[in-house]
């Protein structure tokens, strides 16, 4: 997956896009059985980062693309498709 | 009351994300299940009472064969002290499959249980616990009353549950089963001269929502199989389970075979025990248990196949009876 291609997209989006495509993307990784693949020190920073309110900033989207390519790879590159085309 | 399930099956982080959309749907609680396999509810709690200053957090549940009386007192007092008022213990007979596992033989339930909860009792209301075996005085004070649930789902446990609980996690799904729950615990509060309303009664559901109908019965598979598993033939026989499928998917939880359990347990018997269904379905449930005499629901896990969407769900519902609470 082209992390910067999809970070350049993502900025490219207005603000109610973003956070529907962040809540994919979150929804992707909270169903998710392989949670385990994901780095704790990425968890953890998308948990602080939910609860703060500051997910739906272009570092949250980076932390939940890569938390969700640890966990569902597949998943999040037919979402991510479907999403930015 | 309205409260969540979360098995700590998941990272912490991901609990806490978990627990703080349950804050934001309006919950009061979370209720932590507790399996030797996965992570430590009582660590569990400990965090999640640190992270969630506004719920309580109660421990469903420990069972007396793998946790001493004692350690479950210390645990109640000590998590009293992190957070007063806001933790509730349930002591139950533990999950006849999970035990078999641990190589432990569920011997005389109801005497473990009714034991377990008189020393924790004793200990958290005394601070002393004398008995023929046991002698104990506990070093510090508990900060608050700790609330004992009793899980249960067989008509003896329900009718204990009745006589000494402060609460009851019934663990059922099946409205014509929580229908006779409540019954036998009435019965059982009757008995000890104790009046219903004295007891918080929680309906402890396995929920499954979706608006795809066969994907919610696919994430709800396992749990139904330990469900059915766990229940004695007296429920078995009431939902019209054949015991043969019981023995194959009692065979099939040893191994491991998911893909096989899938094959094996019919839709009927997931929707027999657990609920699926989506936001009108839930609301109809939640308004029927209320009218049972429910003082408690508790949303419990798997959610559904896609959890935010399920969470948000059952958010729906939840404000619905708080408008219909408001109203009156």
């Amino acid at each position: 997956m082209d992390l910067e291609r999809v970070s350049r997209r993502y900025l490219e989006l207005n603000e109610e896009a973003r956070r529907e495509l962040i809540d994919g993307i979150l929804e992707i990784i909270l169903s998710s059985p392989n949670t385990d693949l994901v780095p704790d020190e990425v968890g953890w920073s998308i948990s602080n980062k939910f609860r703060s309110g500051e997910l739906y900033d272009l570092d949250g989207f980076k932390l939940i693309l890569e938390a969700a390519n640890s966990c569902e790879p597949t998943k999040l590159e037919k979402f991510l498709e479907e999403e930015m085309k | 009351m309205f409260s969540f399930e979360l098995v700590p099956n998941s990272p912490l982080w991901k609990l806490e994300i978990i627990g703080s959309i349950a804050e934001d749907v309006g919950v009061d609680g979370i209720w932590l299940s507790e399996h030797p396999d996965n992570r430590s509810s009582i660590l569990t709690a400990c965090h999640l009472l640190k992270t969630f200053p506004r719920l309580w957090i109660g421990i469903g549940v420990l069972n007396p064969y793998m946790f001493h009386p004692l350690t479950i007192a210390q645990v109640a007092a000590t998590l009293s002290e992190i957070a007063p008022k806001r933790v509730y213990i349930g002591i139950g007979a533990g999950d006849r499959t999970s035990l078999e596992k641990a190589g432990i033989k569920r011997a005389h339930p109801l005497k473990k249980v009714e034991r377990c909860v008189k020393i924790v009792r004793e200990i958290l209301e005394k601070r002393f616990y004398q008995d023929e075996e046991i002698h104990l005085r506990l070093n510090f004070r508990p900060r608050s009353r700790v609330p004992i649930y009793i899980g249960a789902q067989g008509r003896r446990m329900l009718r204990l549950a009745g006589k000494i609980g402060d609460g009851v996690l019934v663990n059922h799904t099946n409205p014509d089963l929580l229908e006779f729950a409540v019954n036998e615990v009435k019965m059982g509060a009757e008995e000890a001269n104790r009046r219903i309303d004295e007891l918080d009664l929680a309906a402890y559901l396995t929920i499954s929502m979706s608006e795809d109908e066969s994907k919610a019965l696919k994430t709800a598979t396992p749990y139904s199989a330990y469900i059915i598993c766990g229940a004695g033939r007296e429920f078995i026989e009431r939902l019209g389970i054949d015991p043969k499928i019981v023995e194959d998917v009692r065979r099939i939880l040893r191994i491991g075979d998911w893909i096989r359990l899938y094959q094996v347990l019919p839709p009927d018997y997931i929707k027999a025990t657990t609920f699926i269904g989506g936001v009108e379905e839930l609301k109809e449930l939640v308004a029927k248990l209320f009218k049972l005499g429910y003082t408690q629901i508790v949303f419990g896990s798997p959610f559904g196949p896609r959890i935010l969407k399920a969470l948000k769900m059952i958010g729906e519902v939840i404000k619905y009876f708080e408008e219909d609470i408001n109203r009156e």
